[in-house]
C-alpha cells in the first residue's frame, strides 16, 4: 500500500462520514421536512429591494410581491435604486404605495441599510431584483418567527427558467442547496440567509446594525452575526423564490469567485468560532469541515486530472506506436475488473443518485428522467469539475490577494 | 436567543456507520482478492498440466516426427495463447490490488517459471522438428520506471495478433528474484527495459513496430 492509497482512503472516510452525518440528520426529521409552524398572526413587514439597473425584472418582482397571500395592509415595498443609469426607477415610480429610494452607486449592503433606516414594520424582507417569491411564499415563513430566539428565516430558492447548459447545472445545484440548507436548519447550522427572500426581526437587525457594507457576501455575514450573538435561523422549505442565475461560465465563475471568496474572508472574520462547542454545530462541525472540503476538492480535482492526462498520454503514446491501428478489445466481465476503488465509486454513484433523488422530491419538482435527464448528467458528472474550479480558483485569489472585485 | 449545544449524538452514530462502511469496503476487497488469487490459482495448475502433457509428447518425437511435430505445433499454440491470458491477469492483479494476498508473489514466480520452461520447449521443438518459421521472443518488461513497456507490450500484442500461429511471445518480469531470470538477465547481457530477445538474438530499449516487422520479416521469412 502507497501513500497515494492511504490518502485515498482518508479522502473517502471524509466523504462517507459526511454523508453518512447528513443522512442521519435526514432519517431522524424526515417527518418534518415539509412541516411549516402555522402563524397565530401576521406582522407587518416591509420588502427592501435593491436595485442597480434592473428595468428588465424589476416589474415582475414588484408584482410578485404585491401579489403575495398576506394582508395587504401590512405589507410595504422599498426600491433602493443604487444608480441606475437604465429605467429602473421610472417603472418603479408607477407602483403606487412602493417607497423609492435613490442613491448614488454604493452596492447593494449599503443600499440595504438605506432601505433599513426607513423600516418601522416589525419584520423585513431582502428580495434581490431579479427574484421573484410565490403566491404563498410568506405564509409559510412567518410562523417561525413566533419560535424562541428566531431572528431569521430562509427560503427555498430555485432557478427561473434554466437555459444554457450553465443554468441547467444551477437548476439542480438550487434544489440540492434547498433539500440541504432545510437538513442545515435542523441541525442548527445555516449560516447563509440569501439575499433573493430572507426574511429577518427588524429590531435584531437594527441592533446588530445592519449589514457589513465592507463585505463580499453580506447575506453570508450577517447570518453568521447573528450565529454568533446566539439567534436562531429558520428554513422554509416550502417558500419558493425564483431567481435568475448567471447564464455563461465566465459570469457563474466571477459570481461563484465573490461567494466562495467572500465565504472564506467571514470564516477568518469569525474565525473565534471555529471548533468553539458554545457556537453548537456549526462552529464544532461545519465550519472546519468546511476547511477540509476545501482540501478534499482539492486533492482529487488533481490527482484525477493528472491520473487522466498521465494515462491519456501513456496510451496515446502506445497507439501511436501500432499506428493508430485498432485493435478489438475482448470486452468479457472479469473478476480482475473490479477491485476495492470500485467499491467506493459505486457506492459515491449510488449515494449522489440518492441524494439528487431527495433534493428533487422534497422540492416539490419531478423526478423526470425523461424530461430532465441532461440536466441530472450533467449535474452529476460537470458540477464536480465546476466546483473545484471556482473553490481552488477562490482559494488562489485570497491567497495571492486579488483585488476584491464585486 | 438560544443556547446551543453539539448534537454528539449524530456524531457519534455517525463514526459507527461509516466504520461499518468502511468495513464492509475491506471485507469486500479481502473476499475479492482472495477470490482472484484462487482463480489465478487453478489457471496456473491447468497450464501446468498442460506443460506436463507436452514433455511426454516430446519424449514421442522420437517415433514419428511428421505426426508428433505437426501435433505438438497446434498444443503448443494454444498453451502459449493460455499462457498470455494469465500473464494478463497476473499483471492486472499486481496493478490493482493495493493490499496483496500474501501468497501473490510466489504464484507470480512459479507463473514465470512455467513461461521460462515453455520457452525452453520451444526452442528444442523448433530444433528438433526443423522449424524456422517458429519465432520465440522473450519479453522483459518492468512494472516501476519503464515509460516505453507500454508501448512495447501494445506493439508486441498487435503482432501476435498478426501471426498468431508463428509468434510467440514470452513477457518476463525483469525485477522478479528469480535465479533463472537473473541467468537469463546475464546470458544475454540485459542491462535496461525493455527488452527483446528473439530467437536468441538480444535486442535492448523500445523496438518499433516498423524494426521488428522488419526484422520479422526478413530474418524469420513471418511475412
Amino acid at each position: 500500500m502507497q501513500l497515494i492509497d492511504v490518502v485515498y482512503l482518508i479522502v473517502y472516510s471524509v466523504i462517507i462520514y459526511c454523508s453518512v452525518l447528513w443522512f442521519t440528520v435526514f432519517f431522524k426529521n424526515k417527518e418534518k421536512m415539509f412541516y411549516d409552524p402555522k402563524p397565530k398572526r401576521f406582522p407587518s413587514i416591509t420588502f427592501l429591494v435593491p436595485a442597480y439597473n434592473e428595468e428588465k425584472n424589476i416589474e415582475k418582482c414588484l408584482k410578485s410581491i404585491l401579489n403575495l397571500n398576506y394582508p395587504k395592509e401590512k405589507l410595504k415595498i422599498i426600491v433602493i435604486d443604487d444608480g441606475s443609469t437604465d429605467n429602473t426607477g421610472k417603472i418603479v415610480e408607477k407602483f403606487k404605495g412602493v417607497k423609492l429610494i435613490k442613491q448614488q452607486k454604493q452596492g447593494k449592503a449599503r443600499a440595504l441599510n438605506n432601505g433599513l433606516k426607513h423600516v418601522k414594520t416589525e419584520l423585513v424582507a431582502c428580495m434581490d431584483a431579479d427574484s421573484f417569491p410565490e403566491k404563498d411564499f410568506l405564509m409559510k415563513m412567518i410562523g417561525y418567527m413566533e419560535k424562541r430566539g428566531v431572528a431569521s428565516v430562509t427560503p427555498a430558492i430555485k432557478v427561473f427558467k434554466p437555459k444554457t447548459l450553465m443554468q441547467k447545472i444551477q437548476w439542480v445545484e438550487y434544489l440540492w442547496s434547498i433539500f440541504l440548507r432545510k437538513l442545515f436548519s435542523f441541525f442548527d447550522c445555516q449560516y447563509v440567509t440569501p439575499g433573493p427572500g430572507s426574511i429577518y426581526k427588524t429590531s435584531v437587525l437594527k441592533k446588530l446594525g445592519g449589514f457589513d457594507e465592507d463585505n463580499l457576501v453580506e447575506d453570508t455575514e450577517i447570518a453568521l452575526r447573528l450565529f454568533k450573538n446566539d439567534y436562531k435561523i429558520e428554513n422554509s422549505i416550502n417558500a419558493y423564490v425564483y431567481t435568475k442565475t448567471p447564464a455563461s461560465f465566465k459570469a457563474l465563475f466571477n459570481q461563484r469567485l465573490r461567494w466562495y471568496r467572500g465565504y472564506i474572508q467571514n470564516v477568518f472574520k469569525y474565525y473565534k468560532m471555529i471548533l468553539n462547542p458554545k457556537y453548537g454545530n456549526l462552529g464544532f462541525f461545519v465550519l472546519p469541515i468546511n476547511f477540509v472540503w476545501m482540501f478534499i476538492l482539492g486533492f482529487l480535482f488533481f490527482s484525477q486530472i493528472f491520473t487522466l492526462v498521465w494515462n491519456g498520454i501513456q496510451y496515446l503514446i502506445s497507439w501511436y506506436h501500432i499506428k493508430f491501428a485498432i485493435m478489438q478489445p475482448e470486452i468479457t466481465f472479469d473478476i480482475f475488473m473490479i477491485d476495492f476503488y470500485t467499491y467506493f465509486f459505486v457506492l459515491f454513484l449510488f449515494m449522489s443518485i440518492f441524494v439528487l433523488w431527495l433534493s428533487v422530491v422534497f422540492s416539490g419538482e419531478k423526478f423526470s428522467l425523461r424530461k430532465k435527464f441532461s440536466f441530472f448528467l450533467s449535474y452529476l458528472f460537470l458540477y464536480p469539475f465546476l466546483i473545484s474550479i471556482f473553490w481552488l480558483s477562490s482559494i488562489i485569489y485570497e491567497i495571492v490577494g486579488a483585488k476584491k472585485k464585486w | 436567543m438560544v443556547k446551543r449545544r453539539v448534537f454528539w449524538e449524530f456524531y457519534v452514530i455517525s463514526v459507527a456507520i461509516t466504520a461499518f462502511i468502511l468495513f464492509m469496503g475491506i471485507y469486500m476487497g479481502i473476499f475479492l482478492s482472495k477470490g482472484k488469487i484462487e482463480e489465478l490459482q487453478t489457471e496456473l495448475r491447468n497450464l501446468k498440466l498442460n506443460q506436463e502433457d507436452l514433455i511426454f509428447e516430446l519424449s514421442f518425437l522420437t517415433l514419428d516426427k511428421n505426426v508428433s511435430c505437426n501435433f505438438i505445433g497446434q498444443a503448443l499454440e494454444r498453451v502459449s495463447y493460455e499462457a498470455g491470458k494469465l500473464g494478463e491477469r497476473v499483471e492486472a492483479y499486481e496493478i490493482s490490488e493495493k493490499i496483496k494476498h500474501p501468497d501473490f508473489y510466489n504464484l507470480k514466480k512459479d507463473y514465470m517459471i512455467t513461461l521460462i520452461r515453455y520457452w525452453l520447449y520451444v526452442e528444442e521443438l523448433k530444433k528438433s522438428c526443423n522449424k524456422s518459421d517458429l519465432v520465440s521472443v522473450l519479453y522483459f518488461y518492468s512494472n516501476k520506471n519503464c515509460f516505453d513497456c507500454n508501448s512495447q507490450g501494445m506493439i508486441l500484442t498487435y503482432l501476435k495478433k498478426k501471426y498468431p500461429q508463428n509468434l510467440m511471445v514470452f513477457a518476463l518480469d525483469y525485477d522478479i528474484e528469480l535465479n533463472t531470470i537473473e541467468i537469463l538477465k546475464r546470458v544475454y547481457g540485459l542491462e535496461r527495459v525493455p527488452s527483446l530477445v528473439i530467437n536468441g538474438k538480444k535486442y535492448e530499449g523500445l523496438l518499433t513496430l516498423e524494426k521488428l516487422s522488419q526484422i520479422l520479416c526478413s530474418e524469420y521469412k513471418l511475412c
